[in-house]
């Protein structure tokens, strides 16, 4: 009886969040917002990767634009120079991302803390230095332009609104996987590297492949993240992919608390909108921004989702009560 | 061709090595690399340059200014930002520095423009003919305050009292705690240093490379290698690394590709990184349980 009670709330949640979910793009008045909202999905894509390989397996990175930026060119170049369409792109972009993934994985492999994030970020800076002058194949500062909306099964995805879908069923099917891998043998071996890289060996994971697959993993987040936002922008610069990039991700995670499910998606909301509410301090905006980031590093080191969680708690101690109050009514 | 190359990779490299210092430093009092430190540098410039064109002084009167208002700006950071997360996780520690970073940057680029500008040099730039080859006054100025300075820095930490207690605060703070040295105060003053070290190499890169607000991220990065190459928490590994990496970055930038300049120092760091993690002066610390 209550198994069936919690499936059936099971099932409300689910259309509730579905209905939100298509809502949202109806209500959005302007096309200048709806990118916001879809960029917020792609930057919830973005920090679930890094959630996996920083919030899970404890192994910081600076350097996830690199693999954003070469998701995003490996899209634009099959797109513009060969013309291959969003499937093609996608799956290109991931095995491509996953080379690179490998690649920085090993030299990332025998060292850790600050080392680490330098590795990353000096992969990252590499990576920019190739996109600017690599000219015959990047198109060096001047980025690649029209690149193609997607056409997925004779339906094409050519308004903000509706790439709006793409960009969400992507979101959820990430963080879908992230559950499920979390819950599984790999994400126990993840948090068990993160909370001590030596007992963890001693206990029998092959700390080598762990560390290699959270790598990978969160370059494939990327590389879809990458494809997704090419084919939105329909332009790809290598401006885009600068460090102030990593470390947007990078906050996006920690902002929303670092090694939960549901953190990317609240730190994405609010790396977004932020700067959006922001405008108003025009120039400062940015400096604002940092400065309000920092505040809430400092402030909450677990990042906002604990207080989400105590917020739905309180909320949930006080909905029974009411039933409670009016039955006895 | 090639010893004038190799002079003008050792002027670059004594910068890198200028900052690297400053970076180790920092690293062996608070076992983090910070990522605001190439940021400092920047702002220390900017305040100089303001200093000399807004302020009207003469380049030598602006130069020790802004070594002391940079100094001020690492003991604010100190004060206001890593002492609060010190004892949170390492990674809130080194998303503060991330954070700084990224504020002081854009910070600088609403206040001072994203426009390169023209930064006076203290040296003459006309070269001088030493045994056929060209040297500038400027490069042999930059190389020898650089080396000056770390020296300085060297008998500062090994024969005056107070730069004693810092060796020993970041080296050993609890037995430092246990002599009675203020291990906080240590570190505070070390922070104070490291960012006015930063400001010298600022203001000696900034002729070659105009003052931009952009010009942090790079330097930064580079002087992290050259300290991580040497081996890091050592000063003359700091001189070592940063002299190598300017030295492979000049021949690079000759000899291979002149576009990919920046991309060599990385190579190295990665090259090193792989090979021998712990720098070229540091012996390997066993992994203990």
């Amino acid at each position: 009886m209550k198994k069936t009670s919690s499936k059936i709330s099971g099932i409300a949640k689910i259309l509730v969040i579905a209905a939100v979910l298509i809502i949202v793009p109806i209500l959005s008045p302007n096309n200048y917002i709806q990118q916001i909202i879809n960029l917020i999905g792609i930057y919830i894509i973005l920090g679930t990767g890094i959630n996996i390989l920083t919030g899970y397996t404890g192994q910081l990175s600076l350097g996830q634009a690199a693999f954003f930026g070469i998701g995003a060119y490996t899209t634009a170049l099959l797109n513009t120079r060969l013309g291959q369409q969003f499937f093609v792109c996608l799956i290109a972009s991931i095995l491509v991302t996953s080379f690179f993934g490998v690649v920085l994985a090993i030299p990332a492999l025998k060292v850790k803390g600050p080392y680490l994030a330098l590795l990353t970020q000096g992969f990252g800076e590499i990576v920019r230095i190739v996109m600017i002058n690599w000219t015959p194949v990047t198109n060096g500062t001047a980025g690649i332009l029209s690149i193609e909306s997607p056409v997925i099964f004779g339906f094409a995805f050519d308004t903000l609104p509706k790439y709006y879908f793409l960009v969400v069923f992507f979101a959820i099917l990430g963080l879908l996987y992230e559950r499920s891998l979390i819950n599984s043998r790999t994400g126990r071996a993840f948090i068990a590297i993160r909370e001590d890289t030596d007992a963890a060996e001693l206990t029998g994971i092959n700390v080598t492949t762990y560390k290699i697959r959270a790598f990978v993993l969160s370059a494939v987040y990327c590389a879809v993240a990458g494809t997704l936002y090419a084919m939105m922008i329909q332009y790809v610069s290598p401006d885009t992919f600068i460090s102030n990039t990593s470390s947007v991700i990078l906050w996006t995670a920690i902002v929303g608390g670092f090694g939960t499910i549901l953190g990317p998606i609240i730190g994405g909301i609010i790396m977004q909108v932020l700067p959006e509410i922001l405008r108003f301090c025009g120039d400062w905006r940015l400096v604002v921004y940092g400065v309000i980031l920092l505040i809430v590093i400092l402030q909450c080191p677990g990042g906002l989702y604990p207080y989400l969680e105590r917020f739905l708690r309180f909320l949930k101690s006080k909905v029974p009560a009411n039933k409670s109050k009016s039955a006895a009514s | 061709m090639l010893v004038q190359q190799i002079l003008n990779g050792l002027t670059n490299g004594s910068l890198y090595a200028l900052m690297a210092v400053g970076v180790t430093m920092v690293y062996k009092s608070l076992g983090m690399l910070n990522f605001a430190h190439g940021d400092v540098m920047m702002i220390g410039t900017f305040i100089c340059l303001t200093l000399i064109n807004v302020g009207g002084l003469n380049v030598l009167v602006a130069i020790p200014l802004a070594v002391v208002c940079s100094a001020a700006l690492g003991f604010c950071l100190e004060r206001l930002v890593l002492r609060r997360v010190e004892f949170s996780s390492f990674v809130n520690l080194l998303i503060a520095t991330v954070g700084v970073s990224y504020v002081l940057r854009n910070g600088a680029m609403v206040l001072f423009g994203t426009n390169p500008q023209k930064f006076p040099s203290i040296f003459s730039t006309t070269p001088l003919d030493i045994f056929g080859f060209k040297i500038t006054p400027q490069s042999i100025g930059t190389i020898c305050v650089s080396l000056a300075l770390i020296i300085a820095l060297h008998f500062f930490f090994t024969k005056v009292k107070i730069g004693k207690c810092m060796e020993l605060a970041s080296s050993n703070p609890e037995s430092a705690t246990m002599m009675g040295i203020n291990v906080s105060l240590m570190r505070f003053m070390t922070f104070g240093i490291s960012a006015g070290l930063a400001c010298c190499a600022g203001v000696l890169i900034a002729p070659y490379t105009y003052a931009r607000a952009d010009m942090s991220a790079t330097i930064g990065l580079k002087a992290f290698a050259a300290a991580i190459l040497g081996g890091i928490g050592n000063l003359w590994g700091a001189l070592l690394g940063g002299l190598i990496l300017g030295v492979v970055e000049a021949l690079g930038a000759t000899y291979i590709s002149s576009a990919y300049r920046d991309a060599f120092s990385f190579i190295v760091l990665f090259i090193v990184l792989f090979v021998k993690p712990t720098g070229l002066l540091n012996r390997k610390i066993e992994n203990k349980l």
